[in-house]
């Protein structure tokens, strides 16, 4: 359990909190201009253009981002289930990601004073958090702040997952990871405005036989994994999202799990938005819970 | 068996300009230096626990990611590797990701936990 806060001090806000893909194709595919984008890349773009301006009406004063490394930092030698940056400036993408993406190598402002404050909570909560003071971020980190921040002028907390090194942690506990860091939040003895944004997938494969199909991997999975969220059904989708489920509906399909630690982050309470954006490849989700502060 | 060995090798080439250089001019040297130089290194120590199978470092020197696949090699893992290792021989990333998926397709999904 957290102390109680003394009356009187400073809290901090949660004031927002954001759950989109970070598909790191997007940025070369918005690269062109406008009008030579097909129908299907223009409603991908309006659903980012609604999370920006999510963002920008919450006023936030510094992201609590949450992401998960793909294999370039961390490897199976030395792989933390989750793991939180505390660091004044953070770099962003690695070599491989500029040369299959072309993503831009970017530098986004840090924050190791909240992100200690945020460590220090969670730790006291008995969540033993993995930490770094030389993180840097890939593409789940970097292309929501693209899309939905694109100043990168705003301080950020990188929290990371693990979602594809098995064996991971349960469903359960990432989402009870997002109670937790909730918790620690709204407990900080600082007063600014804190949005949460955090990415991740449904149904999907990478160097898999289904990679790159034209449909969704599991049409009837990603129904269900935007209803769970929809619906705050963490018991449903805790049972539902095994190991072995996840891995059926395509071999990266974890990445859902970052969905429900944010869902634990909103207090397990349903989103303002959720929509599962049926797309040529894949089916992309976006949740919002708005109004908090 | 190392899984973990492939993965670290195909991790560790993907993620080094200057070792994938070396393994799409000449992989199967690349394999054989790869294992006499790195397959060890632990920052500036060493560990003895993995070494490759010779079927390992078979596939390995092939570029058989068919083979690596179905051993178990992480996935994401192979065919991050397997893009710039190949790309250039097909006229677009569709017509790669196709051919690889469809080459992997019988061998269904591995257990590629280390």
């Amino acid at each position: 359990m957290l102390p109680p806060v003394a009356p009187g001090r400073a809290m901090a806000k949660v004031v927002c909190i954001l759950g989109m893909p970070h598909n790191p194709f997007h940025h070369r595919a918005t690269r062109p201009p406008r009008e030579r984008w097909t129908d299907d890349l223009r409603n991908m773009q309006d659903r980012f253009d609604a999370m920006r301006d999510r963002l920008r009406r919450a006023r936030p004063d510094a992201l609590v981002c949450i992401g998960n490394d793909h294999f370039h930092q961390f490897f199976m030698e030395n792989m933390p289930a989750f793991i939180i940056g505390k660091m004044d400036r953070y770099d962003g993408t690695f070599y491989n990601e500029v040369r299959e993406f072309d993503l831009p190598r970017v530098t986004i402002p840090g924050d190791a004073a909240l992100s200690n404050a945020i460590l220090d909570g969670l730790l006291g909560a008995n969540v033993d958090m993995a930490f770094s003071d030389e993180l840097k971020v890939d593409h789940s980190i970097v292309v929501p702040l693209l899309f939905s921040r694109p100043e990168l002028d705003l301080p950020i907390v990188p929290f990371m997952s693990n979602c594809v090194a098995p064996p991971l942690a349960t469903a359960a506990r990432f989402n009870a990871i997002g109670c937790a860091l909730r918790g620690v939040l709204d407990g900080l003895d600082d007063e600014r405005r804190i949005a949460v944004v955090g990415s991740g997938n449904l149904s999907l494969e990478v160097g898999g036989p289904l990679q790159f199909a034209p449909h969704p991997m599991d049409a009837a999975f990603d129904a269900q994994a935007v209803a769970w969220i929809a619906n705050a059904d963490v018991e449903g989708a805790a049972r539902e999202c095994t190991y072995e489920r996840l891995v059926s509906a395509g071999n990266v399909s974890h990445g859902y799990l970052n969905y429900l630690l944010l869902l634990g982050v909103a207090n397990d309470r349903r989103p303002t938005y959720a929509e599962g954006l049926r797309r040529k490849g894949s089916t992309q989700a976006y949740f919002a819970w708005e109004d908090l502060g | 068996m190392s899984r973990y060995l492939v993965d670290k090798f195909l991790y560790r080439v993907d993620r080094d300009p200057a070792w994938l250089e070396r393994y799409m001019a000449d992989p199967a040297r690349c394999v054989a230096d790869w294992e006499a130089s790195e397959a060890h290194a632990l920052g500036p120590e060493t560990t003895s626990a993995h070494s490759f199978t010779d079927d390992e470092r078979t596939a390995l020197a092939a570029k058989d990611y068919v083979r690596l696949y179905a051993m178990g090699a992480h996935p994401f893992v192979l065919w991050t590797l397997m893009i710039p290792v190949f790309e250039r021989d097909f006229p677009s990333p569709r017509e790669l990701q196709a051919d690889y998926a469809n080459r992997i397709r019988p061998h269904g999904r591995p257990d590629f936990r280390t």
